[in-house]
């Protein structure tokens, strides 16, 4: 194994094929999720990671200030902190969440009680609790194929090198190459609540990206997030969820869209 | 014997049998602990579009453990699309079909039949039609053909296949022979 | 392909129309970004502003159908600005051939048109030809008649403006892609076109790809690495089930089926045998009578002989058309009586499917092979069936096996033919097609051995000998027949040139002559090394047709000396110092080996160079023209006809002239159909698998911002679309990925539908197809699916 493993997303190299989210899926086993439309904003689908979506492609359409349309692919995944909140916070005895020695933070299913802690303190609403097997899950920077020498499977499935792995400080250096070639751009995940191991070129900066700009500790959202009650509520709890989620994709759909019309061009066809 | 938590997330590992735990709906991925990624591994090319990328299968016991991009291959060095990514799915797929199925005139539903059935009565029905629509000649001129059947498809079909069936269809006298490549 | 998927990365331009390879090729990608990496530009023009425009670095929007007036104004450009490559239009193209001095064109009409049966009378459009039957040049390229000159010409009238006001484009947009494109025209530089059915599926779509052609041509761009002229095939085999003939017009290795003129092999020869008296045309369609007689020993065995035409009369002839929607035409008057579906599923995928729908009912039996349940086996109970009980067709669903769970080779669009290996059995009762092919050969020819019938000749005498393997059928045997053989010593051939035209040697596609030869089976190799020219030729990877050739009409890229024009990304090159001084081609497998300089480089047209002009073949004029697709919104602005006038129409079309304008207010807004990256084609393969169906679970339609706004329609709310076929309903993804085109004055809105979706499967939707027409390509018959009109309107029960 690489000493710091590490992942750098270039959404400047990415088409959205997806490929990453239907392989993190098949490797890790993972649930198709039921959904009727477009559950984010775009193609975006579903509409945030959870206890059986690890990783998705947020897809944000944008007109620029200077006209141009921008489609903006970001990768929505565990970040892998250095200083991680879920795992300050998991109250578990002994301690469900660990950063093993390469700096990959894993939920050992065996020990997590399904709290839902660590849920409500992710700054960026990863953890999740499956109410299917009723542990909180997430991506695990696939260390079992890492431990084996190979790479993480939606590394290993990018068509275009949109997701490279490699060193932490190697990558760090390639990422501020590829932002620096944008006005605004900017390499998040270098310092960003302490750093993390997945690193993001954001060539539009950290406004245009759906990362918080100073994450750290817990941040409140309006999404439902699960607490100990509804994960312990067993599976009747998941469909009112799902419906909860779907309405707040919606919701911040509704406001996009009308930013873009009231941007963009919308001639009279008379 | 008394079970921890640990350990009994440990057992659901050796079994098959946790989709009773409460899963909703259909599900067609396998249950989390389940991961034997083991097994006889075999290069294939992809089924979806025309890239033709190499992928390799992982199966044991008749089953694909997985399938990911062949790191050899110069085309796609490893990589897969959404699609490709998904190929272990088309086998143990509840809608693949597994038997051979008929619809018999007027009937409204499908029964299943057996093969040796099936091959028997389609030869029947190509031969009915063709010895009844056959036109040797069209006026005057040897034409040797049947207008009344028609043959499409073939883009998903081996090199092999389609040649033996471009080689059947124009034997029996076929001129309506098409494909998804005039679409 | 000319060129292949690795080959993109050598490209210094990458001109990308009517394609959408980030989504319906997305592994290509890795290729197109390399050679960005490289300092490569990449353009899209495309109706949409896609996954691959995203990634672009130009972008032009386009007007579906107007592609033959974007790429005429692209003609123009190079040609007035001269950036057009001169020594190869000289040396490789029939830029300095003369043609006839009775052509010409008027009015939107060339020379030999006959409106009563909308057709051309081709004779006009023929070369000068001198005393011994050569056609005459002016390399000077001035004389009026000659091609170069007509070419100036005919595309004088396509200005910038002109092709803005068409293609509802802005002009600067047009001229960006232009100059960045014709610097493929500079020494040492290539450019290469990816296109796909954007491209293909209009009443233009053989004049658009021939248009590209043009261009390619010009800039010097066809032969070399990184060039050439890429039509991005959709399924995994379509290029190999072209190649093997599953067509009507054609038998295996482009070889044409016979026609009811071919009473005798020796008429078929007559019309089919192209002639050249140019020594330095090598005319390779000359050894035609060699592969047409080795196919049908390939067939008939040894009953094939010389006393029976080798069974040429057991080959059924044409009389007519006989494409896709002429069959179903046919159908739906009651004339087909039985079909088979191999993996086919036209209830979605068929122009006009609820027609094609329809017209199943009138066949007496239908047989489908798939791994799934399709629209096209249950048609007799769809939504739309109120009694499936008064359908009489008997339907046989057969489970066939997936592409893992059999044996066999498929050719990519590249033409690399790649052997797949059986993984796993297939479930249940599934058997792989050539199992199912198999039993029904052996039982057809069983009956009509044992109980006679209609000209039973050509059934009981078919060769079918491939026994044994654990399916009882090898398919090895299948792959020798085709690569050819020796027939006295079963040896196999090593390759095309050793077919022969008297009997004595089988083969089942001389294109895939070589492919399995006494050195084994050439399309499992799997070496992974590369060429020494280093430019992804990867000779030792699978094989590839012809002749394991990477780089089609690759004599282009070099001098008369054997010089290639590419010193960097050179693909062959003559060392005139190997085989102790005779000389040998180095690099890619040559077009022909002949030394440089003695043949023209165009191999396989009796020319022997690239036809800017084609003097024949093609049934809608030598030269691209713009016409408007057969529903329009709008005038032609570049000549007086409004639709191609050899389009194949089946029924009176909707639209007529006069009555243009009611029709548009009716159907106001242009639609366009695509494809999705989660989806694939008639939706079956993808639709049953969940990954894919939480990606993309439900049809839509695409709508502009403006539009939406109009119809008062948000985003994820539900509406109908409607044409004179029929109407749909689907979620509206309002979007400023789609954005209407200002065509002269005024405002033309789109729509696009993805055609994935039909009522069967885990996920389903309503049928994009159902609103697009019976009206297709005068060469091709393709259907145009890529451009119609429709209206919107909000509302639909969800």
């Amino acid at each position: 194994m690489l000493r710091r493993p590490a992942i750098l997303c270039d959404p400047t190299l990415c088409t959205a094929c997806r490929a990453c989210q239907v392989a993190c899926k098949q490797w890790n086993n993972l649930s198709a999720e039921e959904t009727e439309w477009f559950q984010g904003e775009s193609y975006t689908n579903p509409a945030r990671v959870s206890a059986e979506t690890w990783l998705l492609v947020d897809m944000r359409e944008e007109i620029m200030a200077w006209g141009e349309l921008v489609w903006m692919f970001t990768q929505r995944r565990c970040h892998h902190c250095i200083d991680p909140a879920c795992l300050k916070n998991c109250p578990a005895e002994p301690r469900a969440i660990n950063r093993d020695a390469h700096g990959i933070v894993t939920i050992d299913p065996g020990l997590c009680i399904a709290c839902g802690t660590c849920v409500d303190v992710c700054p960026f609403e990863v953890p999740t609790v499956s109410e299917r097997y009723q542990v909180a899950r997430k991506c695990t920077m696939c260390v079992d194929r890492q431990s084996k020498g190979d790479l993480p499977a939606c590394v290993k499935t990018c068509p275009t090198g949109a997701i490279s792995f490699g060193e932490r400080e190697h990558l760090i250096e390639i990422g501020r190459g590829r932002a620096g070639e944008f006005e605004k751009g900017h390499l998040y995940g270098v310092t960003e609540g302490g750093g993390s191991a997945i690193l993001h070129v954001l060539p539009y900066g950290v406004e245009f990206s759906g990362f918080p700009e100073k994450p750290g500790g817990r941040v409140h959202r309006g999404v439902p997030t699960r607490s100990r009650k509804s994960s312990m509520a067993g599976i009747d709890g998941a469909g009112p969820l799902l419906i909860g989620l779907a309405a707040a994709g919606l919701t911040r759909f509704a406001e996009r869209k009308r930013r873009v019309r009231e941007s963009g061009t919308d001639p009279d066809p008379k | 014997m008394s079970l921890t938590r640990r350990g009994f997330l440990k057992i659901l590992g050796a079994s098959t049998a946790v989709g009773t735990l409460g899963l909703r709906g259909e599900c067609d991925a396998l249950p989390l602990p389940e991961r034997i990624k083991e097994g006889r591994e075999t290069p294939t090319i992809c089924p979806y579009c025309s890239v033709g990328c190499g992928l390799i299968v992982t199966a044991s016991q008749g089953k694909i453990r997985n399938a990911e991009g062949d790191p050899d291959h110069p085309i796609n060095l490893g990589s897969l699309c959404s699609k490709g990514a998904a190929l272990s799915r088309i086998q143990d797929n509840p809608f693949r079909m597994t038997q051979v199925l008929y619809r018999a005139p007027g009937s409204v539903q499908w029964v299943p039949k057996s093969w040796n059935w099936a091959v028997r009565r389609i030869a029947r029905r190509v031969k009915d039609t063709r010895d009844a629509t056959f036109e040797e000649r069209e006026g005057g001129q040897v034409v040797n053909r049947t207008r009344a059947i028609a043959s499409f498809g073939g883009a998903c079909l081996n090199n092999e296949e389609a040649y033996l069936w471009v080689k059947l269809m124009r034997a029996c006298g076929l001129v309506n022979v098409e494909h998804q490549a005039r679409l | 392909m000319t060129n292949h998927w690795n080959d993109i990365a050598n490209a210094d331009v990458i001109m990308i129309c009517g394609a959408n390879p980030a989504s319906n090729h997305p592994v290509s990608f890795k290729h197109i970004l390399e050679a960005r990496r490289r300092g490569a530009r990449v353009i899209t023009v495309d109706p949409r502003f896609t996954r691959t425009a995203n990634r672009s670095d130009l972008y032009c929007k386009l007007r579906p159908g107007s592609d033959v007036a974007f790429v005429g104004g692209l003609i123009l450009y190079v040609i007035q600005r001269e950036t057009y490559n001169k020594d190869y239009v000289r040396r490789a193209t029939n830029a300095p051939f003369l043609i006839c001095p009775d052509y010409g064109f008027n009015e939107g009409i060339f020379s030999g048109y006959d409106p009563g049966t909308r057709s051309y009378d081709t004779a006009s459009w023929s070369y000068q030809l001198d005393e011994t039957g050569i056609p005459r040049q002016d390399p000077t390229l001035e004389d009026p008649n000659c091609v170069f000159q007509i070419l100036k010409r005919h595309f004088a009238r396509y200005t910038p403006e002109v092709v803005s006001n068409v293609v509802g484009c802005d002009e600067e947009d047009f001229l960006a892609v232009a100059e960045a494109f014709a610097e493929s025209g500079k020494p040492g530089k290539a450019g290469t076109i990816l296109y796909a059915m954007g491209l293909t599926q209009h009443t233009l779509g053989t004049q658009n790809i021939r248009g590209w052609a043009i261009l390619q041509l010009l800039l010097g761009n066809v032969g070399v690495a990184g060039g050439g002229v890429n039509a991005l095939r959709g399924e995994s085999n379509v290029q190999g089930s072209t190649d093997f003939a599953l067509l009507f017009h054609i038998l295996p290795g482009y070889l044409q089926s016979p026609m009811t003129a071919d009473q005798t092999l020796t008429d078929y020869l007559q019309r089919c045998t192209p002639r050249s008296s140019d020594p330095a045309s090598a005319n390779w369609w000359s050894h035609t009578p060699a592969y047409i007689v080795s196919l049908l020993r390939a067939f008939w065995g040894p009953a094939a002989t010389g006393e029976n035409d080798y069974g040429f009369n057991w080959l059924p002839k044409r009389t007519a058309n006989y494409s896709h929607i002429a069959i179903f035409e046919a159908m739906s008057r009651g004339r087909v009586k039985g079909a088979f579906f191999m993996g086919q599923n036209p209830a979605v995928g068929g122009p006009d499917s609820d027609r094609e729908t329809g017209a199943l009912g009138g066949l007496d039996w239908m047989v489908c092979a798939d791994l799934w349940q399709t629209e096209t086996a249950n048609f007799w109970r769809n939504p739309d069936v109120k009694k499936p009980g008064d359908i009489r067709t008997e339907v046989f669903l057969l489970p066939a096996a997936a592409s893992f769970e059999k044996e066999g080779s498929i050719t990519n669009s590249g033409r690399w033919a790649q052997w797949r290996t059986k993984a796993v059995e297939p479930p249940g009762m599934a058997r792989s097609d050539l199992w199912f092919m198999d039993r029904l050969a052996r039982e057809l020819k069983r009956l009509y051995t044992k109980k006679g019938g209609a000209f039973p000749e050509p059934i009981v005498n078919l060769s079918w000998d491939y026994g044994g393997g654990e399916d009882g059928i090898d398919v090895h045997r299948v792959a020798r027949e085709i690569n050819g053989y020796e027939v006295d010593t079963a040896r196999l051939v090593s390759g095309f040139t050793a077919l022969e035209d008297d009997g004595t040697t089988a083969c089942g596609n001389w294109l895939y002559s070589g492919s399995y030869t006494e050195a084994g089976n050439q399309m499992a190799r799997r070496d992974p090394t590369d060429a020494p020219n280093k430019i992804g030729l990867y000779p030792g990877w699978s094989w590839c047709w012809p002749a394991n050739r990477r780089i089609l009409y690759n004599r282009a890229s070099v001098d008369r000396q054997g010089r290639p024009s590419d010193e960097e990304h050179w693909v062959i090159r003559w060392d005139s110092k190997a085989r102790e001084g005779r000389g040998a081609w180095i690099g890619d497998v040559p077009d022909g080996g002949w030394p440089p300089g003695e043949k023209r480089p165009f191999i396989m047209r009796p020319e022997g160079v690239a036809c800017l002009f084609a003097s024949c073949g093609l049934a809608d004029g030598p030269l691209p023209e713009h016409y408007e697709p057969v529903e329009s919104p709008v005038r032609n602005r570049i000549c007086g006809v409004q639709n191609n006038p050899v389009a194949m129409l089946w029924q009176e079309p909707e639209q007529e002239e006069e009555n243009l304008q009611g029709f548009c207010r009716q159907y106001p807004i242009i639609a366009t159909t695509f494809r999705l990256s989660e989806h694939w084609q008639a939706g079956q393969m993808t639709r049953n698998i969940g990954l894919l169906n939480e990606l993309m679970p439900a049809m839509f339609v695409m709508i502009s911002p403006g539009l939406a706004g109009r119809l008062g329609v948000k985003n994820g709310e539900r509406v109908v679309v409607s044409t004179p076929r029929g109407e749909l309903e689907a979620f509206a993804h309002v979007t400023a990925r789609i954005q209407p085109y200002r065509l002269k004055n005024r405002w033309v809105e789109v729509v696009a539908l993805p055609w994935h979706f039909g009522f069967i499967g885990k996920s389903t939707g309503e049928p994009a197809n159902r609103l697009t027409a019976h009206v297709g390509d005068a060469n091709t018959g393709i259907p145009e699916y890529k451009t119609f009109q429709c209206n919107v309107r909000k509302g639909g029960q969800g």
